[in-house]
Order: C-alpha cells, then sequence, then structure tokens
C-alpha cells in the first residue's frame, strides 16, 4: 500500500467515523438497528451539495444537511413508538422514502462541487499538501463530535437515552417517556450520519443518490471491530473504539484492494461482499464459539 | 394514599382466550398503610398492581394517587409518584450501567431531565451513605457496572432507588420471590425498613402467606379478579397462614361446586 493510499484510507476512516458514532449511539446504545442511515447519509450530501450549487455558504450546508438527517432519524422513531412498526421495518420504509426524497433534493442522481466553495477551501494551499490536511481536519471533527458525544451520555438525558436500550422497563418507571428518548437517539444518530455525508460529499468534490449503499454495514462493522480491539466496558472506550475501528475497517479494505490471488483481484464493487461476510463471522462466531464450547463440555 | 374503584381489566377481549383479569375491584389504601396482597396464580394480584402502576389502560374504573385522578395518565408520567420493584431482579435496573448511573437515574424521578451531569459531585456521597446502609459493601463499588452484582444485590438496589425520592406509593410485584431463602430475608429488612422510614403507603405482591402476615398492617386476598379477604389490626393479628390456607381451599371448592352446577344446569 502506498503512501497516499494509506493516508486516503485514513481519511475514509475519520470521515466514516461521524456515521459510525452514529450507527453506535442507535445499535448498541438504544439497541434499535436502524437502516435510515442508508438513506441519512446520502441526504446529508444532496442537501449540503444542493445548498452550495445554489450559491449557499457551504458551512450552511453542512447545518442544513445535519437537521435534515435529524428529520429522518426523527421519522422512524415516529413509525417505530407511534405507529408501533417493527424498528428495523421502520428504518427500511425511511431508508427507501430517502432515496426518492435524495433525487428530489438534487434534481439529478448527482451533483459535482470539483469548482464550488467547501469548507476545506479556505485550509487548503497553507503549506499542508491535501492528502494530509485531509485526514486532519476530520479527524479533528470526529475529536470534537466524540467528546460531545461522552459528554451528553453523561448528562442527565444522556443517562436516560442509555437505559432506555438497557431496560425500558426500568426507565419507564423511573419516570422517563421511551418515545422521546428514542426519538431524542434516532435524531442525534441520524444528524450525526448526515454530518458525516455533508462532509464526504465536499472532501470528494461531489454527491451522488447512490452514496449511501451498504452505509449500515460499514457502520456495524467498525462497530463490532471497536468492541474486538478495546472492548466496550465503558462509553468512552467504546467511542474511542468506534473510531479505531472505522479507521481499521478502511485500512484492511484498502489492504483487500491491493492484493491480487492469482489472475483474481479485489474490485471496490467486491467491498459490500466483503464487509458482509465480515459482519457475519463478527456477529456470528461469538454464539458460534460457545455453542461449540456447551458441546464439547458435554461430551 | 390509593383510591381504587369498580375496576375491570379483561385482556384479549373477544377473543377464546378472554381473561377477565380485575372484575370490579375497589380498594381504598390510606396512607402510611402498607398492605400485602395475596392470592393464588391468576387471581389478579399483579394485574391490580400494574394497573395502578398504569402498564396499560383499564376497561372500566378509576384509580387516584392521593386524591388525583390517574386512571389516564401514561405509565412514565404516574411514576412520579410511584416506586416500583419488580419480580424480575434484573429488571429493576440497567446492567451496562454503573451503581451510581442508576441510583442517579432514580434520584431524578419526576424531575426535568437536562444536560446538567448525571452524576454530581455531591451526588456520590449521598449514594455512598444510602448504600453503606445495606450492609453488602457496595458503598465502594460505586463506578462497577450494575450487571456484575448479585440478583439480591440488584434487587436492594432497585429498592433505593424506588424509594431515594420519596414516592406517594411503593409498588412491590413479589420482589423476593426471585431470591435465595437468606436474601430474600435480606431484601424484606430492607423493605421495612425504608418503608418504616419514610413512612411509605405500599401495596406488596406475595406468594408467600407467612410473609404476607409477617410484614405490613393489613392484608388482602384475591381471587378470580376480586378481593374476597381483607384484614387488619386485631383481626389480622390472630391470624394463622393455616387460617389463610383454609380460606384459600373454600373459595377453590367454591368454584368447583359452581361449575359442577354449571355442567349440570
Amino acid at each position: 500500500m502506498s503512501f497516499y493510499t494509506f493516508m486516503g484510507a485514513l481519511e475514509q476512516g475519520f470521515a466514516y467515523a461521524l456515521m459510525a458514532l452514529g450507527v453506535y449511539l442507535t445499535f448498541r446504545v438504544l439497541d434499535f438497528p436502524d437502516l435510515t442511515v442508508d438513506g441519512s447519509l446520502p441526504l446529508g450530501a444532496a442537501v449540503s451539495a444542493t445548498w452550495i450549487t445554489t450559491g449557499g455558504d457551504p458551512y450552511v450546508s453542512i447545518a442544513l444537511g445535519v437537521v435534515a438527517g435529524m428529520v429522518a432519524g426523527w421519522v422512524t422513531a415516529f413509525l417505530a413508538t407511534k405507529l408501533k412498526i417493527l424498528h428495523l421495518l421502520a428504518s427500511i420504509l425511511t431508508m427507501i422514502a430517502l432515496y426518492s426524497v435524495n433525487l428530489r433534493v438534487m434534481g439529478r442522481p448527482n451533483i459535482t462541487l470539483l469548482t464550488e466553495p467547501t469548507v476545506f477551501a479556505p485550509l487548503e494551499g497553507r503549506g499542508l499538501p491535501n492528502h494530509i490536511l485531509y485526514p486532519l481536519v476530520f479527524a479533528a471533527v470526529v475529536l470534537v463530535c466524540g467528546v460531545l458525544l461522552w459528554w451528553f451520555l453523561h448528562t442527565e438525558l444522556g443517562l436516560a437515552l442509555r437505559a432506555t436500550g438497557d431496560n425500558p422497563a426500568m426507565i419507564t418507571a423511573q419516570g422517563v417517556n421511551t418515545t422521546f428518548t428514542v426519538m431524542l437517539g434516532l435524531a442525534l444518530s441520524n444528524g450525526l450520519v448526515a454530518l458525516s455525508g455533508a462532509l464526504v460529499a465536499q472532501s470528494q468534490g461531489s454527491a451522488d443518490v447512490g452514496m449511501g449503499v451498504g452505509t449500515i454495514v460499514a457502520g456495524l462493522a467498525s462497530v463490532i471491530l471497536g468492541e474486538a480491539l478495546v472492548g466496550d466496558g465503558s462509553v468512552g472506550r467504546a467511542l474511542v473504539g468506534v473510531v479505531l475501528g472505522s479507521v481499521v475497517y478502511r485500512l484492511a479494505i484498502a489492504t483487500a484492494l491491493s492484493v491480487r490471488f492469482g489472475d483474481l483481484a479485489l474490485t471496490p464493487s467486491d467491498l459490500n461482499l466483503i464487509t458482509a461476510v465480515l459482519v457475519v463471522v463478527a456477529l456470528g462466531v461469538p454464539g458460534l464459539r460457545s455453542k461449540l464450547l456447551r458441546r464439547r463440555a458435554v461430551a | 394514599m390509593i383510591q381504587v374503584e369498580g375496576l375491570i381489566k379483561i385482556f384479549h377481549r373477544g377473543s377464546v382466550n378472554e381473561n377477565v383479569a380485575l372484575s370490579g375491584v375497589d380498594l381504598h389504601v390510606a396512607d402510611g398503610d402498607f398492605v400485602t396482597l395475596i392470592g393464588s396464580n391468576g387471581a389478579g394480584k399483579s394485574t391490580l398492581l400494574n394497573a395502578v402502576a398504569g402498564a396499560f389502560p383499564v376497561d372500566a374504573g378509576a384509580i387516584r394517587i392521593d386524591g388525583r385522578d390517574v386512571t389516564r395518565l401514561p405509565e412514565h408520567v404516574r411514576a412520579r409518584d410511584i416506586g416500583r420493584v419488580f419480580q424480575d431482579p434484573l429488571k429493576g435496573t440497567a446492567a451496562s450501567m454503573t451503581i451510581e448511573e442508576n441510583l442517579a437515574i432514580a434520584a431524578r424521578r419526576g424531575l426535568r431531565r437536562g444536560l446538567a451531569r448525571g452524576v454530581r459531585g455531591g451526588d456520590r456521597e449521598e449514594f455512598r451513605a444510602l448504600l453503606a446502609t445495606l450492609g453488602l459493601g457496595l458503598e465502594n463499588r460505586l463506578r462497577d457496572p450494575v450487571g456484575l452484582l448479585s440478583g439480591g444485590q440488584r434487587q436492594s438496589i432497585t429498592l433505593l432507588m424506588a424509594t431515594i425520592r420519596r414516592p406517594k406509593i411503593l409498588l412491590l410485584d413479589e420482589h423476593t420471590a426471585a431470591l435465595d431463602p437468606k436474601t430474600a430475608h435480606l431484601v424484606m429488612d430492607l423493605t421495612d425498613r425504608l418503608v418504616e422510614r419514610d413512612r411509605l403507603t405500599t401495596l406488596m405482591v406475595t406468594h408467600n402467606m407467612e410473609q404476607a402476615l409477617r410484614h405490613g398492617n393489613r392484608t388482602i386476598m384475591m381471587h378470580r379478579g376480586r378481593i374476597i379477604l381483607d384484614v387488619s389490626g386485631e383481626e389480622r393479628r390472630g391470624l394463622t397462614v393455616k387460617d389463610l390456607l383454609d380460606k384459600f381451599h373454600e373459595v377453590r371448592t367454591d368454584d368447583e361446586g359452581l361449575s359442577d352446577r354449571m355442567l349440570l344446569a
């Protein structure tokens, strides 16, 4: 792997770590498998890119993208809590709907931002080459968001949110409306995912309606890798793990793409299969192992 | 004070599984009363407790707590006035969160939860003192996840959580049934201490007749969704477990007699 590829993987790792933090918030903290992210990531990108191409400020475009993502998360939470639709299905419905919404927002399947002003533009040309600057910017954003998330999860509201995922009966008995905490959690999560999408669009110079495919799987892979690497003993550890997991995941993919097995070389189009297999192994192996151990113990 | 009037709850209404869990229950629990609630399986004890807590809407009747009609209030709103301990020791605490975080959640019951720190410096001293009264050594384990603790320890913490902010009523749903006898004894001792300390209006469901007579100042027996026995004061003091069992058999036989008659008719 070349230094450029390495820095590229690092940039992606940090960029999508924001998304992975969102997935951690729903999947692990709230115990709500939320597939909305496949739609809210391109939504953030679409809103941001559209705002910029119509002459808007790139910073404002990110704020708008985040708000749009939060609304998307709220919609999924509404379907699941108020209309009692199974959480997984509720999120799939929002995700599907967002595909149309994203096309409407952009007015076409993709928008190029190469000649437009982005939040990265003012930082460019100040001595640091882009392949070093971009990963640094993303790392800084991840650091800020990670610290904010850690702080929030230790506030009164944050404790209520964590307890909602851990034990809804208990937190209800303590006077908390779980409908509210689920809505809050999903809005925050999808806000982070949309932020990730908006920043990715601005850094890679385009927003595409298909850029969200497989987001949830990549997010899960990061969360699970993080748990394997640093454990999930506390919120702080888990958050560090998620970021680390995201970076390791992108590095692993970059590595996989650079190896050849005889005539067979992996292409980016194989990534979803690889990631899916990775997640299946990570989710399935612990269960299989304990089953095997039990069987051995019996024999 | 709890006032229950004409409470009716029918599960699976209109289906083959229709089950009249409460068929017109009237109950008045005065301030500071500690009522023990007994009855066979399916008698409606837990249903009554859950109806008061607001776990489901009732089909008819009214529930008032300290004079305020709560019949139509959702569970989390009623929770402001209610301390609860469940039968399952795992149900009252969040396993992945620390002891101090669990207690901090309970310390804000009924208050607005905002962006202030969940566990504040001052809280820790209070929690440590409370935990020390348990005599389980938990006062030095504030930052341990609750999931590491035993069922008895978790149930003790749940009791502290239910009473850390004085509730208007305390609802205990067979909260010692899942514990070994020794631990159950410890948890009952703690229950008595806490109820006495705050003079809590308490409703305790139990399967254990001896427990039902030894604790509290009033005992109620339910059968088929109705209250069939309500004793307190002198009358209760003279009551033995055998008396309660006799009463049980009496109503059982009545039932059988009734169904026989129905079959013959």
